[in-house]
Parts: C-alpha cells; structure tokens; sequence
C-alpha cells in the first residue's frame, strides 16, 4: 500500500543544485564590493612608497605633474568637506522640512503628487544638475555676490544641497511616518495641537531616522562627482571661503585620471584617493545602519 | 490661545515653503532645460553625426552609445539581480550569511560612482583586455544598478502572497517549481518596474564611464561591443568643459541635456505609473 | 495495586486488538511542537482512521492548525519551528530524515482557511498540480480536472468557464476550486485547515455536504472552531487545549458524554 515515500535521492539533489546556484548568485554583491577594496588597495597602496602617510593626508599641496611631483590631499579633503558641510546646512532644513510637510501637514492628495515630484529630483542625472549650475547658478552667485568667478564652493554646495534633498526627505518622511500613531494620540490628549505634538513629540520619536537620512544624504553629497567637477571650480587649494573655487577628491579623480599612465606615480596616487573616498563612504553607511538598527529596537 | 494657534500657523507655513523651495528648485532646472534645449531639438538634432568640431550637427551617436551602454548594463544586472533577490526572499534563512549578503548590497548601493569607473578601469578596461569600451563601460554601470534591482526585485518577490506558496507545496510542487511556476510569474511585474529605475539611473551616469566606454568624438558608430562610444551625459560635460566654441557648444548641450532628461525622467516616470497602477489593480 | 496492573494490561491488550480491527491510517505519536521558544504543540498521540472524518477541535491559539499542519509537513516552511516525535503514515514515519517531503505532501492534500487559488484561470488551478505531476497528455489532464471538479461539487457551476480568471469566482466557489485543485493529484489523505471560517453559511453548508461525501474515497482531518460543524460531519473528534490533547473519541461520545469536565465546559460553550 501507499507510495515509497523515502529517499527521491535524483529531486533532492537537483533541489539542491538551483539552491546552491542561486546562493552564489546573490554572493556576487559582496565579491563585487571585495574586488572594488581589492583594487583600491592593490593600485592605491603602492603610492605609499613613494610618500608616506602623513605627507600625503597633510600635505597642503597637489601638484600631481610637477617635477617632483606634491601628493598632498589635504586642500583635496577638505575642499570635498568644505562643499559637502555647505550642501548640509541647504538640504538638511529644506529636506527634513518638506518630509515633515509631507507626512504631517499636506493633504493626501498633494501628497501624491509631491513624493513622486522629489523621486523624479533624484532621477536628474548629475551631469544635468552640473550643467544647470554652469549655465545658470555660476552667473547667478557671481553677480550676486559681485565675485571675480561664479564656479567656487558656494555654487557646488548649493547644487549639492539639492541633488542631497530628496535621499534627505524620502527617508526621513519615511521614519516620520512610521511614529506609532500612538504616541500623537497621546499628545492630542494632553491639549496639544498639532503644531506642538509634530514638533515636541512626532519629529523628536524619528529623530534616529531622521539622523540616518541626514548622514545618507552627506554620503550622496561626498561622493557626488560631475557636478562638483563642473561647477566648484577646480583649484586644489586649501579652501578658506565659500566664495572661492575648491576642488573636490572625487572631481580630482575624474579630472586627471584620463591623463595619467597606467602604473605612474600619479595613477597610484589618484587610486590612494578614491580608497579615502571609499574608506570615507564605507562609515558613513556603516554609521547609518547602526543607527537604524538602533532606532527600531528603541521603537519596539 | 491665540498664540499657540499663531505659532502653528507660522510653524506649518515655514514647513510648506520648505517644500514649495523644493519643488521650485525641481521646476527650475526642468524649465531652463526644456524651454532652451527644445529650441535646437529638431529631426536632424536627434538624427545627424556632429559636425565642424562638435560645434553642429547632431548627436545621435551619443543617443546610441547611450542606448548600448544602457542596454549591456541591464543584460548583466537584471539577471544576476533576480537571482540574488530569488536566493534572498525565497532560499535563505535568517542568518550570518544573509546578514553578510546585505551589507555587501548596502554598501555597494552607498559606493560613489567615480569608484566603480576606477574598479571597471582596473578590472574590465585592463585586467580582462576589454579596452575602452561598450563592454567595460556596461558591466560597470551593471554592478552599479545592481543593488537597485536587488532591492526592486526582492520588494516585488515579498508582495507575492505566502498563501500561493503554500498551496503550490501542499500540491506536492517542489520548492523549485513553485518559485518558478507560481511566484515569478507574480513577480514579474514588479520586478520590471523596479528594473526601469535602474535603468534610468544607468543612462544618466557620468563618472563611472568616464575611464572605461566613453569619446568625446568619433567618426564611425560603435560596431561592436568592444567599440568606444560616445554618451548622452559624457556628451553634454564635454561640450561644456571641452571644445573651443562655448557660443555654438552650449546650445547644443542644452539640446542633449533635454534629451537626457527626458529619457531619464521618462523612464522613470513609466516606472513610477505602471507600479501605482499595478498597486491598484491587484486583487490578493 | 495488583489489580490495577492486570488492568492496564487488559488495556493494552484491548487496543492493540481495537488497532488490527481499525485500518488506521495515520498515526501521531508523542509529537511536540515548538514555534521558536513556545511549545504550541504537547505531548500529542492520536489516530485517524481511513475513511473516517476526524475533526480537531479547540479555542483559538490551542495548536490545532500547527497540529494538522505538521501531517504534511507544511510546518517546515515557517522558519524557527521544530518538530519532535513521528507520525506514521500508513506505518512509516514522515518525519525521518530520508523521508521525500514533496512526496508526502502529493499523498496528503490540504485546504486552507482562506481559499487561494492562483491567479490563473479555473483550468490552470486544477491543472497545475497534474502539470507538476508530470501529466502531459492533454486528454487525460482534461478528464482528471472534469472528474475533480465534479467530486468538488463544482463542475456544473464552472464547466462552460474552465478559461475565466479564479478570481472571479464567489468565496465558496474559490473554496471548492481549492478543494478540486487538491483532489486533482489523487492524495490519500486531505486535511482542511479551518475550510469555512470565511464563508457565509450557504456556502458553508454546501462545503460540509461536500466532505460526507469525500470520505468515501479519503481519510479526512478538519480543524474548525465550529463545535456545531464538527458535530454534523465528523466521525472522531480531538479536543486540544493550550497544545494539549485532552480528550479524544468517538463525534456522539465526545458530544454527550464527555470524560472531562474541562471538555463539557468547551462544548456546553462555558468559555473559548
């Protein structure tokens, strides 16, 4: 009676097989992101015996094509620190701003029509973003502040500060939106209205997510690379002003690694960067999950 | 009383500026973009190779290579993504090498995209011979999109109801044939939309084709896959950065950003459409 | 001391000889359940009988859709659950480790609480199970889903639209679709995990009908937490309480006079 039910030895093994198969598929994110640390320190590191480490993080000058030639990324890191600080103080008020207005204030039916509106801002390819601001903000900002030049810091950080929003405000409407109805409730029952619960209850029990959209969005900003190529003027200098033009790490990659030899000095030292720029991008996403990891356990 | 309602007012009034500034600031580029470059857009734009130096004529090869560039890096993903997302919703368990998979597609999401045109100059360019090239230039764009259509897919595998799972096991289907002959087939969609982002995200990229596919200016159309192209974005940098003429470049920079724009944004807007329609229409 | 040994002994005799008259055709030994660090299911040991209708019954949260979920072993897709003792189907137990899952869930059918058909037409549902049985000859696909559609009650009602969606079928009729859709693969046992909690008692009362005639061919297992439904159709009933197995027999027996008290409380509706 009955069928054998025991050992389908053929199915089991070709279950096995596609599980296995699709296993390694899904390994192949991290093999890429190991190739990528794998590659920067294979052709980075090699510039290390040429400069040591304190010559190259300290050294106030880059002058990659001199004879002998200045590795000093300082005026390269902070001038990437410069504009992305500045694209902060512009997208962090405006995109935690419109994330409250989104979840809390607006109408539903504006709703629908403003979240999509802010993805479609962060679909404008940055090479556009670049382009605008050569063409229209650079003028701008010269005029305006009655500068020899519109390309510097300010133009970069006003541009970086909006291509920031919309990662800033998707979310962090997100964290605001997900704040235990609860909670508000509660609010309104002690007298509060609306503008004092968002403020004093709702925007402070999302500030975990809140602080993860803000560090995401610096990590956009840092890693951003044609439009500050475009328009944040290019000096590598150490920037002192938001009116002067800085050049960014990723602007300095971009720029001059279509003119180095393979295997130079310079190659090496452009690779050295970008493992800076990673190392750099790496904690910041780092930071971020920790903080969402955070923010869920304290919400349960 | 009367102040507290006053502070609201004020309160809620500074938070709608806030996202009226937003959405300007959106209007803004679009507007400049669509009223200047829709002037030199014509039939022979879209149609014609540059000429004079880049300073006429058109610019359909860089439409092209921005096609193949986009096409090629969307071969490679697509798969690869799938069956990651398939491994991630449907196979594994909870556990160190899961927690491991993900952080690997976080950070690769968090990557700045000058880095992966470095990995794909040391990698493809280089190390497998490829050359500048349509090839190198997709597979880095490729491992670039990739945690999108990770993402995108293992969204759309999720919404699939357990309930169809387990009717399809209690059927004595295999766990094979169950995600292939009834969770796919209700996924597919979902997928595709969420693949759409990619590819939109994949043909407005700059920086990691820089190094690896790109030309400011060639003679013949690519021929093959290990042809250097020209691409829309690259197209529109160089007019802007390179050249000798600003007075005849910049409106035709304007004419490619236009089109980028809306190759991009249309691409994604469909994307945006067909999910709240497919949203809607869904029954389970 | 000496008498009460002599008569246990007597018991055991008396079942073993009750077990050879009996066909039993399932057979949950001493089995244990946890989901994650809850014990939904303690200490259970019970037999269904072959062609008999054998309902589980319980207030919810007692383990009963655990219970029956483990006879096909569907328990095994929810990760963190772990099983402990056997069940033998038709002597052999489902839970060793050479045992063929697929195999055993082709041989024990289940319906769910909530119908689920496929998005598909009202074909493809009843066919999917033959296709994944490796039937292709179209004719006998045919025939099998008119024969399985006429058992499910259901054929007269769809015949002249096997293409249309499932979807747009009524809740009962999504319900017998499910109930076709297992017969289909021809299983030995079904279970019914709960198979009207939500229909409207028309239907209800159709499905009930349903499954007096089914256990000619099968042997049949339904959680309900209708007291009324068990009584009407089923032949055996289990009484499960916070994953305990409190009492156990014959449908009147249990209905009229019950061994416990706590079981007269449940019946009688004092509480659940």
């Amino acid at each position: 009676m009955g069928k054998p039910i025991r050992c389908f030895m053929k199915r089991t093994r070709k279950e096995n097989l596609i599980r296995r198969l699709f296993c390694l598929f899904s390994l192949f994110s991290i093999v890429f992101l190991l190739g990528i640390v794998i590659v920067l320190f294979k052709e980075g590191l090699p510039i290390f015996k040429v400069i040591s480490f304190g010559k190259f993080f300290f050294g106030k000058f880059w002058y990659p094509v001199y004879e002998p030639p200045d590795f000093g990324i300082l005026p390269l890191l902070l001038g990437s620190l410069w504009v992305t600080a500045g694209a902060l103080i512009i997208a962090v008020p405006l995109g935690v701003a419109s994330a409250v207005y989104i979840s809390e204030v607006a109408h539903p039916k504006i709703k629908g029509f403003i979240k999509p509106a802010i993805e479609l801002l962060a679909g404008v390819p940055s090479v556009v973003y670049g382009f605008f601001g050569m063409v229209v903000v650079a003028p701008l900002v010269q005029e305006f502040f009655g500068l020899p030049v519109g390309l510097n810091a300010l133009t970069a950080a006003i541009l970086l500060g909006v291509m920031a929003i919309p990662t800033i405000t998707s979310i962090s409407e997100d964290a605001i939106s997900s704040v235990p109805k609860s909670f508000k409730e509660a609010s309104y029952a002690l007298g509060a209205n609306r503008w004092e619960t968002t403020v004093k209850v709702t925007v402070p029990s999302a500030a975990g997510g809140i602080s993860t959209a803000i560090i995401l969005g610096m990590g956009r900003a840092i890693g951003e690379t044609m439009t500050v190529l475009m328009v944040a003027g290019g000096a590598a200098v150490i920037p002192r002003s938001f009116f002067q033009p800085v050049r960014t790490m990723t602007a300095t990659i971009a720029a001059e690694m279509g003119e180095t030899v393979v295997g130079s000095e310079h190659f090496h030292a452009l690779f050295a960067i970008a493992l800076v720029l990673f190392a750099l991008t790496l904690s910041l996403n780092i930071g971020a999950d920790v903080l969402t990891q955070k923010f869920r356990k304290r919400l349960r | 009383m009367d102040i507290r309602k006053t502070k609201e007012f004020i309160g809620f009034g500074v938070l709608k500026l806030a996202a009226v500034i937003v959405l300007l600031a959106l209007f803004t580029i679009l507007y400049f973009v669509a009223v200047r470059g829709i002037k030199v857009i014509n039939w022979e734009f879209l149609t014609q190779m540059p000429r004079s130096g880049m300073t006429a004529g058109g610019i359909l090869p860089a439409i092209l290579g921005t096609f193949y560039l986009t096409i090629c890096a969307i071969c490679f993903a697509l798969p690869l993504g799938v069956a990651a997302a398939i491994y991630l919703t449907e196979y594994a368990k909870q556990g160190r090498l899961v927690r491991i998979i993900r952080i690997g597609i976080n950070n690769l999401a968090g990557v700045p995209s000058v880095v992966f045109g470095l990995f794909g100059l040391a990698v493809f360019v280089k190390f497998c011979g490829f050359g500048i090239s349509i090839l190198s230039g997709g597979l880095t764009l490729g491992i670039l999109i990739l945690p999108t259509i990770i993402r995108a897919s293992e969204e759309a595998l999720m919404v699939v109801p357990r309930s169809f799972r387990e009717a399809s096991l209690a059927l004595g289907a295999t766990k094979w044939q169950t995600i292939s002959k009834v969770v796919l087939p209700n996924a597919v969609s979902g997928m595709l939309t969420g693949s759409i982002l990619g590819i939109g995200r994949a043909a407005g990229e700059t920086a990691p084709i820089l190094f690896t596919a790109v030309t400011f200016y060639s003679v013949r159309l690519p021929r093959s896959v290990f042809s250097e192209v020209q691409a829309l974005p690259y197209h529109i940098y160089a007019l802007m950065t390179e050249g000798t003429h600003p007075e005849a470049q910049i409106p035709i920079a304007y004419g490619a950003a236009l089109v980028l724009v809306s190759l991009v944004l249309g691409i994604d807007l469909i994307a945006i459409i067909i999910r709240n329609r497919f949203r809607r229409r869904k029954k389970w | 001391m000496v008498i009460e040994i002599q008569n246990s002994k007597f018991k055991i005799k008396n079942e073993k000889e009750e077990k050879i008259e009996k066909d039993i055709r399932i057979s949950i030994r001493d089995l244990n359940i946890w989901y994650a660090n809850t014990r939904a299911v303690k200490d259970v040991s019970l037999d269904i009988e072959k062609n008999k209708v054998t309902a589980i019954i319980g207030p919810s949260g007692c383990g009963k859709s655990t219970l029956i979920r483990a006879v096909n072993r569907m328990n095994d897709i929810i990760p963190g659950v772990k099983v402990k003792g056997e069940i033998l189907l038709d002597g052999e137990n489902i839970y060793d480790e050479d045992v063929d899952v697929v195999t055993i869930r082709r041989m024990v059918g289940m319906v769910f609480q909530r119908s689920n058909p496929f998005p598909k037409s009202i074909f493809e549902n009843v066919a999917y199970g033959l296709k994944i049985n490796g039937f292709l000859r179209k004719k006998e696909i045919a025939e099998r889903i008119e024969q399985s559609l006429k058992d499910a009650a259901l054929w007269d009602e769809v015949k002249d639209r096997l293409g249309d969606s499932a979807l747009d079928l009524s809740g009962g009729q999504q319900q017998r679709l499910c109930i076709a859709r297992a017969l289909a693969v021809e299983p030995e046992v079904v279970l019914f995990d709960e198979p009207c909690s939500a229909l409207d008692p028309v239907a209800t009362a159709r499905i009930e009908e349903l499954i007096q005639e089914l256990k000619e061919k099968y042997t049949i297992v339904i959680v309900t937490h209708n007291m009324q439904q068990a009584a009407r159709i089923s032949d055996f009933c289990a009484f499960l309480m916070l994953g305990e197995l409190i009492e156990f027999d014959k449908t009147d027996k249990i209905f009229t006079t019950p061994s416990k008290k706590v079981t007269e409380d449940y019946i009688t509706g004092r509480f659940g």
